[in-house]
């Protein structure tokens, strides 16, 4: 019986902790209509009439008017920092050579950020070699202890 | 009798593979300076190829390919106009992940692949669980923030990223699924991107006329990118 209503006593504590942080849900929603008021008209006219930004301009459409419309839309697939903007002696020092050849690829060659990336691997082989060192110490001690 | 049965039972149970995915595409982008992007047309992924093509008509007609962490600009005649470095990695878009059935976790729980992140947390919501992701080892967490992960109805609804100080990056939120063949797929992607200065920059991607495995417009899925210098607009 003692061992039964411990069991119960458990299984209620770890239920009331799985239930006990009940989080907003605000923050897993957006209504991103506003920001995009004009810019849906222009879809819908765009679909309607399979107009391009340069017929808009040319015919003066009053879509356009009051709003910067970017002409260059690869700008929205391309990146010129480095992916979630980490530094390139990171990319070297986590992911050693293969790091290395991420920045030397993502940067265009960029010589500066190649250099940060391959420190940052060398410190790493760095480390390794010294916990290799380290431990083949204990190990050869403890081979001689032996 | 029984040994046919055996026969039947001992056969490996196929899981159907799919690979092609079609949509019409729209981008929205409200940038922090004040610019505005309007980016329409169709979007092609092929998960062999690892190829995404986009064949765009506004703001004008071209063709924009991504390949191998590289975007390539075609004009409306074919030619090519310009090359630039990207980071759509293919196996992370949202086409990718929903083919292979993984958006749900992002394809964080990676099973071939050496993981980066586990599972920190896992809390209940009023509309279904979220889940806070961290980075698998002290490695990683010099590098990585953590990521939060809102599911409702086991599907993807939001992402929370943050950077290795706690700071919000990015937020995404997947909402209006559809289903087509057995795949869910989110029609309204918006992604908000925090910068260094405190603005933001929004992106809104609405995808209509979702088509799964296209046995069509082949050509169009592996698109041949034309070895030629670029040429002007």
């Amino acid at each position: 019986m003692k061992k039964l209503t411990t069991l119960l006593s458990v299984l209620l504590v770890t239920t009331s902790l799985t239930f006990a942080s009940e989080t907003s849900t605000e923050a897993y929603s957006y209504d991103a209509t506003s920001d995009f008021e004009q810019l849906n008209q222009i879809e819908k006219y765009v679909e309607s009439s399979g107009a391009t930004l340069e017929d808009l301009q040319a015919t003066n459409s009053s879509l356009l008017k009051d709003l910067t419309l970017a002409p260059d839309s690869s700008a929205a697939f391309a990146v010129d920092e480095l992916p979630l903007g980490i530094p390139a002696f990171w990319w070297g020092c986590v992911l050693t050579l293969l790091g290395v050849i991420l920045v030397y690829v993502l940067t265009d060659k960029d010589k500066d950020q190649t250099k940060k990336a391959l420190y940052g691997c060398l410190v790493t082989g760095g480390v390794y070699l010294l916990y290799i060192i380290f431990w083949g110490v204990v190990f050869g001690r403890a081979t001689w202890l032996i | 009798m029984r040994f046919l049965l055996l026969i039947f039972l001992s056969f490996p149970v196929f899981s159907q593979q799919f690979y092609r995915f079609k949509a019409d595409v729209s981008i929205k982008d409200k940038l922090s300076d004040g610019t505005y992007r309007l980016t329409m047309g169709k979007v092609y992924y092929d998960k062999i190829y690892k190829k995404i093509v986009y064949q765009l008509k506004f703001p004008r007609q071209e063709t924009i390919i991504a390949q191998d962490t590289t975007l390539y600009t075609l004009n409306k005649e074919g030619k090519l106009t310009a090359t630039t470095r990207t980071v759509l990695v293919p196996e992370f878009t949202v086409f990718h992940l929903a083919l292979t059935g993984r958006l749900a976790d992002y394809g964080l729980k990676s099973v071939e692949e050496k993981p980066i992140y586990k599972i920190g947390k896992v809390e209940k919501t009023k509309t279904g669980v979220l889940t806070t992701w961290e980075p698998i080892d002290e490695r990683f967490k010099k590098v990585f923030g953590n990521v939060q992960m809102h599911n409702v109805n086991k599907r993807l609804d939001a992402m929370i990223f943050f950077d290795k100080n706690t700071k919000i990056v990015s937020r995404q939120y997947f909402k209006k699924y559809t289903t087509q063949k057995g795949i869910s797929f989110p029609q309204e992607v918006t992604m908000i991107s925090y910068l260094d200065d405190g603005k933001e920059n929004i992106q809104l991607t609405t995808y209509k006329n979702v088509v799964i495995d296209q046995t069509t417009e082949d050509e169009i899925y592996r698109y041949r990118i034309p070895v030629a210098k670029p040429v002007r607009k």
